[in-house]
């Protein structure tokens, strides 16, 4: 039987001009729930579009979160 | 709880912390500081009465380790702001070099600040007399010193008294003896010699180099045109 593993998350949001990668806070929570959870201690992130496709590094999904105001991506 | 926070948070730090709930399960972030950089937050995901008993605990090394190194943050800024001054008193010297009236004029002020508490009444008497009494003034000096006299009190006193005998001993002396005889009687005097005239020795002498020396003739040298004549003559 093949073993079903979902992927390990990973967030990557523009921290001081620098990119942070946050880890994911709960596997339930959807990319909304983790923007709103993580919003709360990073309010650059409020406006996350989700346009923008995730990616593959290092066996890891990552989601790109556009910090930049009024922008969607 | 929070009493276990305050214990651990570092002085002006903000803690974050952010619950969600989800499928009976509480999700907690904690981020421990905002003072340092890139801190990736603290995720403890349990039931409510499992973060009740043990939040703190599971905390508490990550809020320690952080104060700690928030406080020495802090530590390293007062060393910074200490080379900053450093740098600035380096400045002002090399300043001070270009203009040093400056720095002196600010240095000026402090320094008659503690003489003028140091000086006694009888002392500033002395300063504002002896003008007078080095140009001899002894009248005026006395006048002062009898006006100060009221004010004074024990050792001050006494002093002041015998600056006023001083003084008006001098004056005393000054009304027998002139300017230029005291002037004389201090320095050492060498006697003037009278001039007298005497007899020239010199006199003959100075006739003999008055009188010209007769000029002498001068023989002719006969000229010899050849050799054998001469050893003729010889």
């Amino acid at each position: 039987m093949l073993d079903v593993q979902q992927p390990p998350r990973i967030f990557r949001i523009e921290h001081d001009g620098k990119p942070l990668d946050l880890t994911d806070p709960n596997p339930a929570f959807g990319i909304k729930e983790v923007i709103g959870h993580y919003s709360v201690m990073y309010p650059q992130i409020t406006n996350y579009s989700a346009g923008k496709e995730p990616f593959f590094e290092n066996d890891c999904l990552v989601y790109e979160i556009n910090s930049v105001l009024g922008e969607h991506s | 709880m929070f009493v276990e926070l305050f214990k651990r948070m570092a002085d002006g730090d903000t803690v974050t912390i952010a619950i969600t709930k989800k499928d009976a399960l509480l999700t907690v972030s904690v981020l421990p500081t905002k003072q340092l950089k890139n801190v990736k937050p603290l995720i403890i995901k349990s039931g409510a009465a499992e973060l009740d008993a043990g939040f703190i605990d599971a905390i508490d090394k990550i809020v320690t380790t952080v104060s700690e190194k928030v406080t020495a943050l802090t530590i390293e800024n007062e060393d910074d702001v200490k080379q900053s001054i450093d740098d600035a008193k380096n400045n002002t010297t090399v300043k001070s070099k270009t203009g040093s009236k400056k720095t002196a004029t600010e240095k000026a002020p402090a320094e008659p600040k503690t003489s003028e508490v140091k000086l006694t009444l009888y002392e500033t008497l002395c300063k504002d007399v002896q003008p007078f009494i080095d140009a001899k003034n002894w009248q005026e000096a006395i006048s002062k010193i009898n006006a100060r006299i009221p004010s004074l009190k024990g050792a001050d006193l006494k002093s002041a008294k015998e600056l006023l005998f001083n003084t008006q001993l001098a004056k005393q002396k000054s009304m027998f003896d002139t300017d230029d005889e005291a002037d004389e009687s201090k320095k050492v005097v060498i006697p003037k010699a009278t001039p007298k005239m005497q007899p020239n020795p010199n006199v003959i002498a100075d006739k003999a180099v008055a009188v010209e020396m007769p000029e002498e003739e001068e023989e002719e040298i006969p000229v010899v045109e050849d050799e054998e004549e001469q050893t003729d003559d010889f």
